[in-house]
């Protein structure tokens, strides 16, 4: 296929302006997200695995991923798209209060998938797009110590702050016993190295 | 051929020397066999280098991203990812547009792949997205498919073919998975048009091979698997159609390699046929299957009727024995109780046939390849098969173990003298 210059710079500008559109429209949606979003603090149990492409990172697990099942018992199963109204409780955790299958007008919401429904409490559970945190391979161990260490003597407070906009959210920061990541690193640092 | 020609042309000048021939014969000899095309070595050394270059410097860069600077702030990030991007894009316009040669090509295209993938795992990492590495591959293999078209590469179509098949085993999803046709049906037009020019360059080979193994992958996904009947009917049939495929457009091949839809479609008819010699089976269910399961079934063994009957005159025996599997795998559906008999006579008769052709084609791999067929059909029924006495069995070995050497030595007699006449 020999196709003429002109028609081939032509084609080739398109290409590369699809190739630049993703990242680009992946970064401005998380950006607005973050800057425009209403904040909500989820608390988290973090842990640490390991990811060969995408570096190190911490593994959360999110106390509050359910809501409670609605008495009309929604006509919904296992890997459906529904949104999860967001609640705060009076400590300013986030909560899910309901969910609906219609987009909410009123309140903040996440739109998630459905991991599974629980009949006997009454909960649905949710796939929340808040799975990892990720840190610089330096020094995810080293939070990751200091984490046991300090679950092993109080129980820490651990929470991610997320920004939430039209049902899409994206994690701001990581705390650690209520201090931001890198604070808490700053902090600890020479306790650890005391050990 | 080409090596024969070519070490002709070497001794020329020395029988012209020795007189055993004149300098216008031997001009003559030039003329009637046409120029020799040397493999371009140095090209091929070149295009490997500048692709094993490309990977180390790709995976460098991410595992150099998979670190996570702490000191990179999200601004600075995202300049990195345009930078980079952008300067590959130039680059790979530039190769594209002045039309460099094949290691340039391949490098910066596959390159390019790397940085794509670099960024997008990139932008992941600062968002803390959550991992979706499935719909990663996807988008990757979208974004790159464009650049095959343009640049007429090699490697980039390798990698999105394999990508492709990545992500439909990737997937749980069985609706969604049908899509892996369309996806590999983009890159179709692409290959047709190189396979026309020189259907068994090397690249060419190997992009074949990976296409129509991914192929066999795409299938195994779609099919539902809830029905063994279907599932044998659809592989059998497609199995045959591209050994048909093969002996109709792509019967050139000298060696193995150069005959994939052969070589793949034999393998896995005899695997058929010797599995189904196995299964003890009273009978199987034929309903009761999703859509795509018959839609297949229907297609492939259609397909294989309308090349039969289409170029019947042009097949041999050997090829008109293979064809009847997907009929015997319906038969052994209406009377199973015939299941194993009919497969383990088929599977015999198939080897005894391919010894024959290998004989009189005088080639000895087709002719062990049926040696093969009998001795493991021989092995795996009545090694294990303890109600036929060890008498018996001792015989058949041994019938068995002179019928190959008779025919061994047959061969290479064949051959020494095919040699002397030379």
């Amino acid at each position: 296929m020999k196709i003429n210059r002109p028609k081939l710079v032509i084609l080739f500008l398109i290409v590369v302006i699809i190739q630049l559109t993703v990242p680009a429209s992946m970064i401005i949606k998380r950006e607005l997200i973050l800057r425009q979003g209403e904040s909500f603090k989820f608390k988290t149990a973090p842990i640490d695995p390991y990811d060969p492409y995408r570096g190190r990172y911490v593994a959360l697990d999110i106390r509050e991923d359910y809501a409670p099942l609605p008495e009309s018992r929604l006509n919904i199963s296992r890997g459906d798209e529904i949104y999860a109204h967001l609640k705060k409780n009076q400590e300013g955790f986030a909560y899910f209060n309901k969910v609906t299958l219609e987009v909410p007008t009123e309140a903040s919401y996440i739109k998630a998938k459905v991991t599974y429904i629980n009949r006997k409490e009454n909960k649905i559970y949710l796939d929340l797009p808040f799975e990892r945190y990720y840190l610089d391979e330096n020094i995810a161990p080293l939070v990751e110590k200091l984490y046991r260490k300090l679950n092993r003597e109080e129980n820490p407070n651990t929470y991610i702050k997320v920004r939430v906009k039209s049902g899409a959210a994206v994690i701001e920061e990581l705390y650690l016993d209520n201090q931001a990541i890198i604070e808490f690193i700053k902090n600890n640092k020479e306790k650890y190295q005391e050990d | 051929m080409k090596k024969e020609i070519s070490w002709l042309y070497k001794e020329l000048p020395k029988l012209v020397q020795q007189d055993i021939i004149s300098a216008d014969t031997a001009k003559l000899i030039k003329e009637y066999y046409g120029p020799v095309t040397e493999r371009d070595w140095k090209g091929i050394g070149l295009t490997i280098f500048s692709i094993l270059g490309t990977i180390l410097i790709g995976s460098g860069i991410i595992l150099l991203l998979a670190h996570n600077w702490l000191q990179l702030t999200r601004l600075t990030r995202t300049i990195i990812i345009f930078l980079s991007l952008i300067s590959t894009q130039i680059f790979v316009g530039w190769v594209i547009y002045n039309d460099k040669s094949s290691p340039w090509k391949e490098g910066s295209t596959s390159f390019l792949i790397f940085i794509l993938g670099a960024a997008i795992a990139l932008i992941s990492q600062t968002y803390n997205l959550p991992g979706d590495f499935n719909n990663f591959i996807l988008v990757l293999m979208l974004l790159n498919l464009p650049i095959i078209y343009l640049a007429q590469v090699t490697l980039p179509a390798f990698i999105y073919v394999l990508g492709i098949s990545i992500w439909g085993i990737n997937l749980n999803n069985t609706m969604e998975v049908l899509f892996i046709w369309p996806l590999i049906g983009l890159i179709l037009p692409y290959y047709f048009k190189r396979f026309k020019k020189d259907l068994y360059s090397n690249s060419n080979l190997l992009l074949l091979w990976e296409v129509i193994l991914a192929s066999i992958i795409a299938i195994s996904l779609s099919l539902e698997w809830s029905n063994a009947g279907l599932v044998t009917i659809s592989y059998s049939s497609y199995f045959l159609l591209i050994y048909l495929l093969g002996s109709l457009f792509m019967n050139k091949g000298e060696k193995l390699l150069e005959r994939p839809l052969q070589t793949i479609g034999m393998l896995g008819i005899l695997i058929i046929s010797y599995i189904q010699g196995f299964e003890d089976v009273d009978s199987i269910e034929i309903f009761n299957a999703a859509f795509i399961d018959y839609f297949l079934a229907v297609l492939f063994f259609a397909t294989c009727v309308f090349l039969v009957v289409k170029y019947y005159s042009s097949f041999n025996k050997l090829i008109l024995s293979l064809a009847i599997l997907p009929l015997l795998v319906i038969f052994t559906f209406l009377i199973p109780s015939l299941r194993i008999f009919i497969y383990n006579a088929y599977l015999f008769y198939l080897g005894i046939l391919i010894i024959v052709y290998g004989i009189k084609e005088k080639k000895i791999g087709k002719a062990n390849l049926g040696m093969l067929i009998i001795s493991v059909q021989i092995i795996s029924r009545f090694f294990f098969m303890f109600e036929i006495t060890f008498l018996t069995r001792a015989l058949i070995f041994i019938i068995l173990g002179l019928a190959i050497l008779a025919s061994n030595i047959f061969l290479s007699k064949n051959r020494g003298e095919k040699n002397e006449d030379q």
